[in-house]
């Protein structure tokens, strides 16, 4: 590119483009017919401008359907959106009024209260032998002589003893 | 301040699909049919002009029709509807483009899948013969987009609107969201840079 064309360079792309003032038209005009390098960057710019449009497409088959479906969805997102925010601003409303206030407080120590209940530690669980021993309480409560040793030592045969006579009763 | 948006909303009033927008925010479901039908066409092609892939094309779409739906509530016409959804497009190509999967699947994309208008098929559907010049323009269409697809993308996208869709810089200029002499900068370096680039192939002097 010669120096005298660096004025213009700028200009060549508003000039084919239709979009340069028109005190500057006829200048580059001018230049454009007189040197063949501008002349042949325009005449390339005018084939830029001249190319073909690409085909069109058609939207899909599906594309209405996938997209009432996505804009339903929305819609449903909306309205959870707007059920919540009716709730909140009811809370906000409810929770900044000094009534509300001392009845949220009441509220929160409940709250609280339950909570701690609720989080107590458990009773440990008793052994299983000893959950054993406790049912046949009522067992040995009817033992007659309870001083004698003997007669735990032999407690099962007793136990027997007691669960036959019970199913001759019975 | 005030005033002068006011000047700028009624001025837009008169266009009937502002008229139609503003219909929606009032509740009337039907008008937003109406825009989601004569624009999803355009729409569709601006930008799958710009992305090359027609299901990611469709999937945007629906994305601007969406965000047209959820902004419904604080539209203002501030400008004309079709400025205002080519904006919100825009601004789709160029965020939704450039992170996530779809930046993955452009970039390492092959041959579009889903697409047959763009490839080399010398077979028509209808005469089962592709002229020699049906073929050579498909050629042609492939490497102009592929000249276009090395340019970086808010020149791309202003190449697009410039040559394909013949807007003025002003016009440029509102659907990309930035001024006339941006554009004009914009546009200037991009076809220099696609002519050296088509120029390079044998497609222009």
């Amino acid at each position: 590119m010669k120096i005298s064309c660096m004025k213009y360079e700028h200009d060549l792309v508003a000039y084919v483009d239709g979009e340069l003032p028109a005190d500057r038209v006829a200048r580059v005009e001018r230049h454009v017919q007189a040197c063949s390098s501008c002349s042949a960057v325009v005449a390339g710019l005018r084939q830029v401008n001249a190319l073909p449009q690409p085909p069109l497409i058609e939207p899909s088959a599906e594309f209405d359907r996938m997209f009432w479906t996505k804009l339903a969805h929305v819609r449903q997102a909306q309205q959870e959106h707007r059920g919540l925010e009716r709730w909140r601003s009811v809370a906000k409303a409810f929770f900044t009024r000094p009534a509300g206030l001392s009845l949220s407080a009441g509220l929160a120590l409940g709250v609280f209260v339950v909570t701690l209940y609720l989080l107590r530690p458990p009773h440990a669980a008793l052994p299983q032998q000893e959950v054993m021993v406790a049912a046949d309480l009522d067992l040995y409560a009817n033992l007659d002589v309870i001083e004698n040793s003997e007669a735990l030592e032999h407690f099962e045969l007793i136990q027997m003893l007691d669960e036959l006579e019970q199913d001759e009763q019975g | 301040m005030g005033a002068v948006l006011e000047n700028i909303e009624k001025q837009h009033h008169n266009d009937p699909n502002v008229q139609l927008m503003l219909r929606f925010q009032g509740g009337e479901e039907g008008a937003f049919r109406k825009l989601f039908e004569e624009y999803r066409g355009p729409l569709l092609n601006f930008i799958y002009r710009y992305c090359q892939d027609r299901r990611i094309a469709e999937e945007l779409t629906q994305e601007v029709f969406l965000r047209v739906y959820k902004s419904s509530g604080s539209y203002r016409p501030e400008a004309m509807f079709s400025t205002w959804i080519y904006r919100i497009a825009t601004n789709i190509c160029l965020n939704e483009l450039r992170t996530g999967r779809y930046k993955y699947e452009i970039e390492f994309k092959g041959p579009d899948e889903h697409d047959d208008s763009m490839q080399y098929d010398p077979v028509d559907e209808r005469t089962k013969v592709k002229t020699d010049e049906q073929m050579a323009a498909a050629e042609q269409q492939r490497q102009v987009q592929g000249a276009l697809e090395k340019l970086p993308k808010k020149q791309r996208l202003a190449l697009i609107l410039s040559i394909y869709d013949q807007l003025s810089y002003r016009e440029i200029g509102q659907r990309l969201g930035c001024s006339e002499a941006a554009v004009k900068s914009i546009i200037h370096r991009s076809k220099l840079a696609l002519r050296d680039i088509l120029k390079k192939g044998g497609l222009v002097n």
